[in-house]
């Protein structure tokens, strides 16, 4: 450690340090001529003398500057004059700094907005306090296909909440969307019913107003809401006390929850959830999702052996069985679970981005460095230490890096914004994201080791320069210094490998991008519009429907729960007649309430036995037609016509098969499904109207909107749209995924190119007096050609086997991104390969046939 | 003693063995003179010229008792060393 005398001294030195440097001067000086008398007196001659006692002296500016380090603060300094110099020979070459930093810019700009994604979503704590201790059920089997969230019956959860010993508080939530009049227009909102105990699981409470009071949750029908700080910012602000519109109820506000706070789903509004809405749902209907707290010191496996064993009234056999597969999973599991992959895989495109950015630009930097051999050969020779030229060499990597930085946090922190207000993939806690200090430290840590990894490379050459040689070098040697193109040469492998990496991912994602819009969808979108209504529509269902069909140009409506390219809105446990369950999954279908157009609106293809009709009135037996895939799994083997068919409290006759329809579960096997006529059950979810066109469907839309306004003129009108428009929807999470990485690893195909075009040119261009010879003794154009393109092309298929062997391992991170294809899909890898020779062989045939029209005479002459 | 009479003495105290290159001492004398160890003054030398001459401080005459100790350690320790037993 410096003492504070030390400190002043330094101070004092550095504040004069023009007189001690002069007085350093004369006192050297004096020495040499001392030493230069006492040399003459032994007998020396003059010049001699002079000579020896310069020699035994040493390098005078060496020491003078170590004798000025000794002053300063040396460390700064030089790396102060360094940044000087760096930034001087940068200027000097604008062209190769701009691209540079821009490519860097590119490289530093993807990694942070995905870090600032990634931050955002995974790694901040949930904003609830303790929690870890938050659990929601899910079920583990894998029938409901990506949604992975439990939903018990209500009997199951007043068990749960009675008996458990394991959980603090427990609470359930139902429902997806509220309606909020926002100017006079009903709007569609993210908005859930809970329970008593919400608030209190959750431990966060309303800022504003309060909580649902005992009574409000007794009630059968309590008008009361609370929302999110910004939807009550965006209704005027201090809404607590005050009416709002929900379509052509009203509701008083009670409550407005801290800002931030939008569990679940990004929720605006919550309604409670009341004893009578419990009560109304039978032990058939599993829709309530269960969050809990732990209470402090119980782990997750013991609260959720407990849940395994409580068993509940009214529970048959079959669910005994089912509930052991109950699980409990950590909030945060639940909430960013799913994201958790697919950014990862993410991240990790945009690092082999930045790697092959990194490269593309220490490459540049090494054909700059090769050009200056002289340069840093004078620098070294006049006193500089290898240290220090190589600190200045990293500075120019480090200005490159930090301008590069800079450049791409500016970008990121557009791209963030823009994206986060767009949500493509529909990220949870994408509100949270901002470009704040963790992002700024990983920038700054990715530009560092971007400026390290750029400067590696001249850095490995200074090491090993020869002074003498590099100074008695005239012009480029004959054949290129090996010691050169073999750092160039593992560059260029080194992107290659990294651009196929990043091409493989991409083409895998392509490849299940077009196996997802191309799988039999079992409905007809084209010609269909389609329109969701509330509930309450259902009760004049077939006085619209009949208006509906009125119009010209409609071939026919229907209406239906669920949309058909949706999952099911209802799903729930259903028994058949004499099914041998013992060993069997429990039955799990998603429910539909249709009227009989439905099936020839949506186009569903009938297998067997009719579909619904309108004579299956309140009075007559009851009906169903289920999907082919229920018939497979449950009654294999056996004609499913004239079977019955449990579900709530009735049983009901199957009278027809229809063919699958893939929305139910897009992604997996498609959950079997039941239709039920409309007016043998209770209409239990919203109206989705669907209406098959004879004329393009856009032309209809506003007749359309006209005919349900005629119809009701306050209800709430949600995603009234082509059919096949509403679809492109439910595709934009996997196509927003395959255009991100299909342009960056488009731009690492070009960089790649770039780097292995610029390594191949240097080399052809350092042979250039060697191909003249070779060509004055007489060697053919063609094999010439040959042989450089051979050459060039070597280094492109060691980089390609590389780069395969790691997209094998890399892929499989992509797994969850990816839809019926297999992360070592040959198809694509065989195409990768296959787009990157091609690309290879222009970049290494470009140069080499350039190379070969060289007039050899002129070759050798060329010095 | 200034610089150059510096560097005659270790030449010829050491009888010429110990032959640094001469001018590596004026580092080392401004890293001295940071460190508060040497105070320097200029002054008019044997033959009238302008030299600086270096004076040890009482941190310096301490930091030299410090090396020297040091130093004989070592000696003591490689003398024990290379002498057979």
């Amino acid at each position: 450690m410096e003492s504070v005398g030390e400190l002043w001294r330094r101070l004092l030195f550095r504040l004069q340090e023009g007189r001690m440097d002069r007085e350093l001067q004369q006192e050297m000086q004096f020495h040499l001529e001392m030493k230069e008398r006492q040399n003459q007196d032994a007998g020396m001659a003059a010049q001699d003398a002079r000579h020896t006692a310069r020699r035994q002296f040493g390098n005078i500016l060496a020491l003078s500057e170590k004798s000025r380090e000794a002053w300063g603060w040396p460390a700064f300094e030089s790396a102060v004059k360094d940044l000087k110099l760096a930034l001087r020979a940068l200027r000097r070459n604008p062209g190769f700094s701009a691209l540079a930093v821009l490519t860097l810019a590119l490289g530093i700009g993807a990694n942070t907005a995905v870090y600032s994604v990634v931050q955002a979503v995974l790694l901040r704590p949930l904003p609830f306090p303790d929690p870890e201790r938050l659990v929601m059920a899910w079920d583990q089997r894998p029938l409901f296909g990506d949604d992975r969230v439990y939903h018990a019956s209500s009997p199951q959860f007043f068990a749960w909440q009675t008996e458990t010993k394991s959980l603090e508080s427990i609470a359930a939530m139902t429902g997806g969307y509220g309606v909020v009049n926002i100017a006079d227009e009903p709007t569609e909102i993210s908005g859930v019913s809970v329970s008593a105990d919400f608030f209190r699981t959750m431990g966060v409470q309303p800022t504003e107003g309060r909580a649902f009071s005992d009574q409000e949750l007794q009630g059968a029908d309590p008008r009361v809401v609370i929302l999110s700080h910004r939807m009550a910012q965006r209704l005027g602000g201090n809404m607590v006390g005050k009416t709002i519109r929900g379509g052509r109820a009203s509701y008083l506000v009670v409550g407005v929850m801290p800002r931030g706070f939008t569990f679940p789903n990004e929720c605006e509004i919550w309604y409670p959830l009341t004893a009578a809405q419990f009560a109304a749902s039978g032990s058939g209907n599993y829709n309530y999702r269960i969050v809990a707290r732990l209470k402090r010191g119980t782990g997750i496996p013991q609260a959720q052996s407990e849940l395994r064993t409580i068993r509940w009234p009214g529970q048959s056999d079959r669910l005994v069985e089912a509930v052991k597969s109950v699980s409990l999973v950590s909030l945060r599991q639940q909430i960013v679970g799913r994201s958790e992959k697919a950014l990862g895989a993410l991240l990790g495109v945009v690092a082999c981005l930045l790697l092959i950015a990194c490269v593309n630009v220490a490459n540049l930097t090494l054909s700059r460095a090769a050009g200056r051999q002289r340069e840093i050969a004078l620098r070294l020779s006049l006193g500089a230490s290898r240290g220090r030229v190589l600190r200045y060499l990293l500075a120019e990597s480090a200005v490159l890096a930090f301008a590069g930085g800079a450049l791409g946090l500016a970008a990121a922190y557009w791209g963030v914004h823009a994206f986060a207000a767009s949500n493509p993939v529909g990220l949870p806690r994408i509100g949270e994201i901002a470009v704040d200090t963790g992002t700024l430290v990983f920038t700054l840590v990715a530009a560092v080791s971007t400026a390290l990894l750029v400067g590696l490379a001249p850095a490995l050459r200074v090491s090993g320069l020869e002074v003498s040689a590099a100074l008695k070098q005239s012009g480029p040697n004959v054949a290129g210094d090996p010691r050169s193109n073999r750092i160039r040469s593992s560059l260029a492998v080194a992107q290659i490998a990294l651009a196929v990496v990043m091409l493989a991912s991409s083409g895998l994602l392509l490849r299940s991008f077009v196996e997802r819009i191309s799988v039999p969808l079992g409905f007809q979108p084209t010609g269909l519009i389609g329109c969701e209504l509330p509930w309450s529509a259902h009760r004049r269902i077939d006085e619209l429907l009949e208006r509906l069909r009125a119009v010209p140009g409609v071939q026919t409506a229907g209406a239906v729960t669920s949309f058909p390219q949706d999952e099911a809105a209802t799903r729930g446990g259903i028994e058949l007649e004499q099914q041998p369950h013992a060993d069997k999954e429990a039955p799990v279908a998603g429910q539909m309430v249709v009227t009989p157009d439905y099936f020839r609106a949506a186009g569903l293809t009938l297998r067997r036995g009719r579909f619904t009709a309108s004579t299956d009135g309140p009075d007559a037996p009851k009906v169903a037609v289920v999907s082919e895939s229920l018939a497979r799994q449950y009654l294999p083997g056996e004609d499913p016509i004239g079977k019955r068919i449990h579900r709530g409290e009735s049983w009901m006759t199957i009278v027809g098969v229809v063919g699958d329809v893939k929305g139910f579960s897009v992604d997996g096997a498609p959950l079997p499904a039941v239709y039920i006529p409309y007016r043998q059950v209770s209409w239990d979810n919203g109206v989705i109207v669907l209406v098959r066109t004879a004329v393009p469907p856009t032309s209809l839309l506003a007749t359309v909107r006209k005919e349900l306004r005629a119809w009701n003129k306050t209800m709430l009108i949600s995603r009234l749209a082509p059919v096949e428009e509403l679809m492109a929807e439910s595709v934009a999470g996997p196509r927003f995924y395959m255009l991100l990485v299909g342009v960056f690893a488009a731009i690492a195909m070009l960089i790649a190119a770039v780097g292995v075009y610029g390594t191949l040119n240097y080399m052809v261009t350092q042979r250039t007096h060697e191909i003249g010879v070779r060509m004055a003794l007489g060697a053919a154009r063609g094999d010439l050609l040959g042989m450089i393109v051979g050459q060039g092309f070597a280094v492109v298929l060691v980089g390609m086997v590389l780069g395969l062997a790691s997209a094998w391992g890399f892929t499989r991170v992509l797994q969850t991104l990816l839809f019926r294809v297999k992360p070592s899909d040959a198809t694509t890898f065989v195409a990768t390969s296959l787009l990157l020779s091609c690309v290879g062989l222009i970049a290494c045939y470009v140069p080499a046939r350039r190379a070969t029209r060289i007039d050899p005479l002129q070759a050798l002459r060329e010095e | 003693m200034h610089g150059y009479g510096i560097a005659q003495h270790i030449q010829q105290t050491s009888e010429d063995v110990l032959q640094v290159e001469e001018g590596s001492l004026y580092p080392a004398l401004q890293r001295m003179l940071i460190k508060g160890w040497v105070t320097a003054e200029w002054g008019q030398s044997e033959n009238n010229r302008r030299a600086r001459y270096y004076q040890l401080t009482p941190a310096g005459k301490k930091q030299l008792a410090v090396e020297i100790s040091q130093f004989e350690r070592v000696m003591r320790a490689v003398t024990q060393v290379i002498q057979p037993a």
